[in-house]
């Protein structure tokens, strides 16, 4: 799944699995709430953010790798290439898979103190 | 075979063939019904149309039935057998309030319904698409655009119960479904087995769109220009159009604002096998700048087996998606 360019986003309930690539990508969108969906065996990260993807909630989703080796690298990766518009999000109450990498990677120092993570599960 | 109706009438149990292998790629002529007249309160009820196809193997050929313009309101077509028709099975350009129900189609070369409010036209509105049986599909099954010289809509259009077997065979890039410049429309329950083309695709279109110059005055060094180019002038965030020789500035969007989906519904879609590689996502809701879609919502979609993405969306607001289930696709 990918949005590129979308403005208020709800995806809710449901799966993504098997995947060669990420499971769900946002590139440069704006007030996404993602609530109750299952990432399994994504090729690289469970969920991509890039290009100041902003007002971010992840509520209550989980990834897993079962895969052997396990190929998810991140459960999360922030990466933010717009820096300046200091973006938010709020990662809470997930369950996260024990990943070949980070649970969750923020690639641009600016936005860690917009981040508000709690609850979740491996943290 | 051509046959020409007009006005007001019933026409049932007519087996029609075309008999158009051998003639030229002449469209009218190798149609089944070709409605160019206004018919009103009209009812076709099992027919069977086939051989519109003519020497040019696929997408050649006649329609199965058309209705033109000139006014076609409360027409119901009902149990219809297309086969070998090289255009579309059902053409429907201008109507108000119509039904479609149980078509069955083999090897249509072209689209299987094709709703499109086309030039001069006053619009496609208020009908529906009911239990629609495909197999070896040439391009879509259903098609829902708004045509950029019409003057009306698609609107208040309802598809569903669509089953197919094979769709997008000769061309890759349209889409089993494809949806553009729709109001208020929804598609459910429509089951594609194996798709070589993007599964849905909805578009918002931006026609005559050239590029982009950082400023006003980089539009007098533009060359080559055609009537109807367009430009977007980053520096003020407008659309410019080459009219009369000249530069006119449009409003955000002004005429393309036409070609955006409004409160577009897509649920209870499978769509299993994507076969391209190339842009073959299983559902494509792609917008433009400057013609983003609103207020659409994608439920109990399921996209197995592709090639390539489950789901992408570009230049869109007000998205929801409940109950998505993607599983065994090479990209995201």
């Amino acid at each position: 799944m990918q949005f590129t360019l979308c403005n208020d986003i709800h995806v809710q309930g449901g799966y993504i699995s098997n995947i060669g690539n990420y499971g769900a990508g946002f590139t440069d969108c704006k007030d996404v709430l993602i609530s109750g969906l299952k990432i399994t065996n994504p090729g690289v990260s469970a969920f991509y953010f890039n290009n100041a993807t902003d007002a971010v909630k992840i509520i209550g989703c989980t990834t897993r790798d079962n895969k052997r080796p396990k190929l998810m690298t991140n459960s999360v990766i922030v990466e933010s290439n717009l820096p300046a518009r200091n973006p938010k999000y709020i990662i809470a109450d997930n369950d996260f898979e024990d990943a070949v990498g980070n649970k969750i990677t923020i690639q641009n120092g600016v936005i860690q103190d917009r981040m508000k993570i709690s609850n979740n599960v491996g943290i | 075979m051509f046959l020409n109706l007009n006005g007001n009438f019933e026409l049932t149990d007519v087996e029609l063939d075309a008999n158009a292998p051998n003639l030229s790629a002449s469209v009218s002529r190798s149609s089944g019904i070709d409605n160019r007249h206004a018919v009103s309160n009209a009812t076709y009820k099992r027919l069977r149309i086939k051989n519109a196809k003519t020497v040019t193997p696929n997408f050649s050929g006649g329609y199965g039935i058309t209705f033109w313009h000139g006014g076609c309101d409360n027409v119901t077509i009902d149990d219809i057998e297309f086969e070998n028709i090289g255009q579309s099975d059902l053409g429907l350009f201008e109507m108000e309030n119509w039904t479609v129900r149980n078509i069955k189609s083999k090897n249509c070369g072209y689209m299987v319904i094709n709703v499109e409010s086309s030039n001069k036209s006053r619009g496609v509105k208020n009908g529906v698409v009911d239990t629609v049986y495909a197999s070896n599909v040439g391009r879509s099954v259903i098609s829902l655009i708004r045509n950029s010289a019409s003057v009306g809509d698609v609107e208040s259009v309802t598809v569903q119960n669509v089953y197919v077997d094979k769709c997008g065979l000769t061309n890759s890039d349209v889409g089993g479904i494809r949806v553009r410049g729709t109001k208020n429309c929804t598609i459910d329950n429509v089951k594609i087995n194996e798709c070589n083309s993007i599964g849905i695709r909805v578009s918002g279109d931006w026609f005559g769109f050239k590029g982009t110059v950082n400023s006003y005055a980089d539009l007098a060094s533009l060359t080559g220009l055609n009537k109807g180019d367009i430009y977007r002038v980053s520096s003020e965030g407008l659309l410019y159009t080459y009219l009369d020789n000249q530069f006119q500035q449009q409003g955000q969007g002004q005429s393309q604002e036409l070609l955006k989906c409004k409160n577009l519904v897509l649920s209870n879609i499978s769509i299993n096998k994507i076969q391209t590689t190339v842009n073959g996502e299983g559902v494509r809701v792609q917008g433009e700048a400057f013609c983003s879609h609103d207020d659409i919502t994608l439920s109990d979609i399921y996209i197995g087996n592709s090639q390539s993405t489950g789901v992408l969306a570009t230049y869109s607001n007000r998205i929801t998606v409940n109950n998505l289930k993607i599983d065994k696709v090479n990209t995201s």
